[in-house]
């Protein structure tokens, strides 16, 4: 019983770990993509999740996404395969929690498009779908980063459900932060090397206790038939 | 069998403790790659574009919104916007008065300090914003950046400036402020430094220098409200200074008049633009000739609000 019980324990933390090593691996991965990257954003394989901090595409409709939710886009390639009615991620100038203007990343649908004379791609006009007017500042082609996938408007009008996953966002930003990333990711992975390195060594000492069990056994044993060998003699000396 | 069994347990908790290796070392080094510096500047400055009109501050990348950590971070592939390499854009931490009548025919705008010692003795240092000389306006307590405008045909750009500071000690200083834009010329995509600093202002016509609030005064200016403050003050209007024989208001040597086109709050502010990439400059000081002229803003963040639009 008391076998099983650790055996159910042994599976549940070894399933962990494989989640933890995927995430850390996962992560790493972005953080270092980001750094190479020419828009400062990671990817794996190409696709980007954003965790979405505030509620201005939270329209109610199921194409739309509230704070805390994480969505996935992959990186636009070439601007002019965009239409209106995709979810755009760009780089922006934003108010920060302190009044200060920061750049960084925010999330809005196409709402048009604006050309320059020879028919090349001037500016993108977005709006959020919960705030219902356009944003004040156009969207330069070179500040768009990502598209949501699957986003856009089918043939019928409708509002396409982008890929999304919902309250995932926040839980991502928290291990994308280095306080849960520390927590999360690196402490269990420094635990389970500790451990290893532990393991490793108990193994060494119990195969060394174990040949030095085996030499003793076989020394007994030859002293024995040493012993019965000489006794043998002895007594075919009396008789 | 026994033997090869333990031989086997052995390589498999090897290779686990080597993988955990890796996996740590590499999560260990993404945890510190994730800190990132902030540059923390004197002056918050944000350009924004209201009809789709795109700038750069390195002429490669273009977007419709800029703010002063663009211009103070140079092009890189985690500074997208930044400024290209060896600019000559100046952020100071503090802001101090200095003065410049922004002429720019052929030149661009030469700026001047002054300060008078215990014994009344004027003197003063001259920065010269060209960027071949060793006195350039790097260094300086103004703000000089360069900013440049995309566009497909010929504009009429106009701009707005808004200036106001995050705390109220330093609000007085606002009325000595000075916005000038110099638009210097036609410059090729993804220039290079010696391409950009190349092309000189042409016309004084080309500037336009805005004051804000010029009809109105500080109280310790001893200047009633509605009379105009410019770079060159009367002399009726400012309290006098002597220096050796002549009082600091008729001291010429210090003092010009504004030689470029002169904009207040109630004037348009417009340059013309041809398609392509045009180079401005920009630049932001405190005009020590005005009437309101206050100390140093220290210790105050000031934030610019520059937007840009086609007539």
């Amino acid at each position: 019983m008391e076998n099983k019980g650790k055996s159910i324990l042994g599976v549940i933390s070894d399933i962990l770990l494989i989640i933890i090593i995927i995430i850390a691996i996962s992560i790493t991965v972005m953080t270092f993509t980001s750094k190479n990257s020419d828009l400062g954003i990671g990817n794996v394989l190409g696709y980007t999740p954003f965790a979405v901090q505030s509620n201005s595409m939270d329209s109610g409709e199921k194409s739309g996404f509230a704070e805390g939710d994480l969505i996935i886009t992959k990186e636009v390639k070439n601007v002019n395969d965009l239409k209106i009615g995709d979810v755009v991620t760009y780089s922006a100038v934003l108010a920060n929690n302190e009044g200060k203007t920061v750049r960084g990343y925010n999330t809005h649908r196409i709402y048009d498009i604006r050309y320059t004379p020879n028919g090349t791609i001037q500016s993108f006009i977005t709006m959020g779908d919960a705030v219902g007017v356009e944003d004040t500042i156009e969207i330069a082609p070179d500040d768009v980063l990502a598209k949501q996938i699957n986003s856009g408007i089918d043939e019928n009008g409708n509002k396409m459900n982008g890929m999304k996953i919902v309250n995932f966002g926040t839980a991502l930003e928290f291990l994308q932060s280095r306080t849960g990333f520390m927590v999360c990711i690196i402490v269990p992975l420094a635990l389970f090397f500790i451990w290893q390195i532990y393991k490793l060594i108990a193994m060494f000492l119990e195969a060394k206790a174990e040949d030095i069990d085996e030499e003793t056994k076989r020394k007994a044993i030859e002293e024995y038939l040493a012993k019965q060998a000489e006794q043998k003699s002895g007594d075919a000396e009396t008789k | 069998m026994k033997k090869t069994l333990k031989k086997r347990a052995f390589i498999s908790a090897i290779a686990m403790l080597i993988v955990s290796a890796i996996v740590l070392t590499s999560s260990t080094f993404a945890w510190f790659a994730m800190a990132t510096q902030v540059n923390v500047d004197s002056m918050e400055l944000n350009i924004t574009s209201l009809d789709g009109i795109v700038f750069s501050a390195n002429t490669t990348n273009w977007t419709t919104s800029l703010t002063s950590a663009d211009f103070t971070n140079v092009q890189s592939s985690t500074q997208r916007y930044g400024a290209y390499a060896d600019n000559h854009n100046n952020f100071p931490s503090k802001l101090a008065p200095v003065s410049s009548s922004c002429f720019t025919r052929g030149q661009y705008p030469t700026f001047y300090v002054a300060s008078i010692d215990d014994k009344g003795i004027l003197t003063s240092k001259k920065f010269t914003s060209d960027y071949s000389t060793t006195a350039s306006d790097v260094g300086g307590a103004f703000v000089a950046f360069d900013l440049f405008i995309k566009l497909a045909t010929n504009e009429t750009v106009t701009w707005n400036c808004n200036l106001n500071v995050n705390e109220g000690d330093a609000e007085d200083a606002l009325y000595a402020m000075r916005v000038a834009v110099v638009k210097v010329g036609i410059v090729a995509e993804k220039a290079d430094a010696a391409d950009i600093q190349a092309i000189k202002p042409k016309e004084n016509s080309d500037t336009t220098m805005f004051e804000i609030n010029n009809k109105k005064h500080i109280a310790t200016a001893g200047v009633a409200n509605g009379v105009a403050a410019t770079t060159k003050p009367l002399a009726a209007e400012l309290p006098s200074y002597n220096v050796g024989t002549e009082h600091i208001v008729t001291y010429v040597g210090a003092i010009r008049d504004v030689d470029c086109t002169y904009a207040t709050d109630t004037t348009a502010k417009t340059f013309a633009a041809a398609p392509g990439v045009t180079k401005i400059r920009v630049y932001i000081w405190l005009e020590g000739q005005d009437c309101d002229c206050e100390s140093a803003i220290a210790g105050s963040i000031m934030n610019c609000g520059l937007s840009f639009s086609i007539v």
